[in-house]
């Protein structure tokens, strides 16, 4: 992955491999677009965010085993976000628009 | 004769849903492992639910697939249904059918059309496509917005339904509104041919010995009916998890599953072999040729299976819609109470079984679900084992786009197969 110009992320981060994905695009993307709830503020997909101390006991294993961060976080928290397209699932018309916007800056049409 | 030592590391394998990694190591010319890991992150949606009231659960279980959404959705409704004693109408039953078979149709032509196509013109992706072959694409788009549009006609939108709920539909379809999708479904039923011939004439074969279990429905609709394996035996939907054990899979974030203590699968081959006699007349008419195949054990038919299937959820959903006044209807009171119930549907990629526990005040005590992809992932690595030795000698390279072949044939979901954990059992 190099030189990109606009790179579309859907998802919120919940690993340290995701953390460092989402930097590597970053650093390699001239815009990042967040698509969708979860890559905006983390929800649906936080849900263990909110978990009880017996829910937490219960998951504790899975997390470390697989590298999980404390706290699942949206896009936002670890890198500039450049625009965004809300829903769940995202809304159509918000995304024909960010595209066009961003072809038409890229020059592409 | 060369005796190669070599490993294939594939992270991210491209083009099924979600997240899979691959390992396999070579030595001396023999296959001594091969690993295939599921790196979808759990969610914890079992956690999740438990303690939420029972209204707010097909909305939360949807968001564990993009793509299937109608399926998890529908599914956890028939058991929170069952669980509460709420029976719902036979327009309900209909709306549902109809919702599902716009899933199907969406769902089964982006993997069709937009994942193996390309294997199959040996390109990367369909953004590779050439003049020829552009026909193809926009009849993948075609398809795909008719899925789309019956979906939204029924369910309000294409993907996490806000008109389905438990006891009934919030929103009844326009006549006018049905009389359009009627016309969309019509218009994309010729272009099915073309898919469905393609994969008839793919040779591709891979197939050992295998049981295939679906729900065996008699209009073919994923709803209702029994559990049939392709030994002979037939289980009422309730006893399901009777039947299958989980098997935990270390490196893998989903665990497996064996049926009567053996690998199996399910999806649309499996319902192919089980129950093709119960496919609309217009299906079986016009795919008689195509048909005469199953049942079959070549995990690539998988592939033509699903192609089949789009044709007949057409044809249904076109004779239903034709046939059917919707009315406004009062829906079935639903109250909270304790109790548990199953609920086992059809979903694209194969049976899916939701187990809903309530406590008096309708909130879950637990739930319990079987995923169609955790259920095919013990044949599935099986069968890459077998597959490797059969391209060894022609280069690495090759066996990693074999084995590519073949986990695209099975379709694998894996956001549905690592949603969970081993539940504790009270």
């Amino acid at each position: 992955m190099k030189g990109l110009d606009v790179a579309f992320v859907e998802g919120a981060v919940a690993t340290y491999r995701e953390e460092k994905s989402l930097k590597d695009i970053r650093k390699n993307s001239k815009k990042i677009v967040a698509i969708g709830s979860c890559a905006i503020d983390g929800t649906p997909s936080n849900l263990r965010n909110f978990f009880d101390e017996e829910k937490l006991k219960e998951i504790k294993n899975i997390l470390e085993k697989f590298g999980h961060r404390k706290k699942i976080l949206p896009l936002k928290e670890f890198v500039k976000v450049d625009a965004e397209v809300e829903g769940c699932p995202m809304d159509e018309e918000a995304f024909i628009k960010v595209l066009n916007k961003y072809l038409k800056e890229f020059k592409v049409v | 004769m060369h005796q190669e030592n070599f490993d294939i590391d594939i992270k991210h394998l491209s083009k099924v849903e979600g997240h899979t990694d691959l390992r396999i190591k070579v030595r001396k010319g023999k296959v001594e492992d091969v690993k295939l890991k599921i790196m979808e992150n759990k969610r914890f949606y079992t956690q999740a639910i438990r303690g939420k009231p029972f209204l707010s659960i097909p909305q939360i279980v949807s968001r564990i697939c993009g793509t299937c959404s109608v399926a998890h959705m529908t599914c956890c409704i028939e058991a929170i249904e069952k669980a509460l004693g709420v029976k719902p109408s036979e327009q309900t039953m209909l709306l549902r059918k109809l919702n599902m078979y716009g899933t199907m149709i969406r769902d089964h032509a982006m993997h069709l059309y937009l994942f193996c196509l390309p294997d199959f013109f040996g390109k990367d992706s369909v953004l590779d496509f050439d003049e020829s072959q552009h026909k193809l694409i926009h009849q993948a788009f075609a398809v795909k917005s008719a899925g789309n549009h019956l979906s939204t006609l029924i369910g309000g939108r294409a993907i996490h339904s806000p008109f389905e709920q438990i006891g009934g539909f919030s929103h009844i379809p326009k006549k006018e509104e049905v009389t359009k999708i009627i016309f969309e479904l019509k218009k994309v039923r010729n272009e099915i041919f073309d898919l469905i011939q393609l994969f008839y004439e793919c040779n591709w074969k891979f197939g050992e010995k295998t049981n295939f279990v679906a729900l065996v429905t008699k209009d073919f609709s994923f709803l209702e009916g029994v559990v049939k394996d392709t030994e002979g035996e037939t289980i009422p939907e309730s006893k399901y998890w009777d039947h299958v054990n989980r098997v935990v899979i270390p490196y893998s974030q989903a665990t497996g599953f064996e049926f009567e203590g053996k690998e199996y699968m399910v999806g649309a081959l499996a319902r192919m072999n089980l129950n093709r006699h119960n496919l609309h007349t217009d299906t079986r008419r016009d795919t008689a040729k195509f048909l005469k195949i199953f049942p079959s054990e070549n995990v690539f038919h998988n592939n033509l299976a699903q192609a089949i299937e789009i044709l007949h959820c057409i044809d249904h959903a076109t004779e239903l819609l034709e046939t059917s006044e919707f009315k406004k209807e009062k829906t079935p009171e639903v109250k909270a109470k304790a109790g548990d119930g199953v609920g086992v549907i059809e979903a694209p990629r194969g049976t899916l079984y939701y187990m809903m526990s309530l406590n008096k005040e309708g909130k879950i005590n637990y739930g319990n679900l079987v995923i169609p992809t955790a259920q095919n992932q013990i044949k599935m690595e099986r069968d890459i084992k077998l597959l490797v030795p059969q391209f060894l000698k022609k280069g690495k390279e090759r066996v990693r786009i074999e084995i590519e072949k073949l986990i695209r044939a099975y379709d694998p979901c894996t956001t549905c197969a690592s949603h969970f954990l081993k539940i504790k059992w009270i």
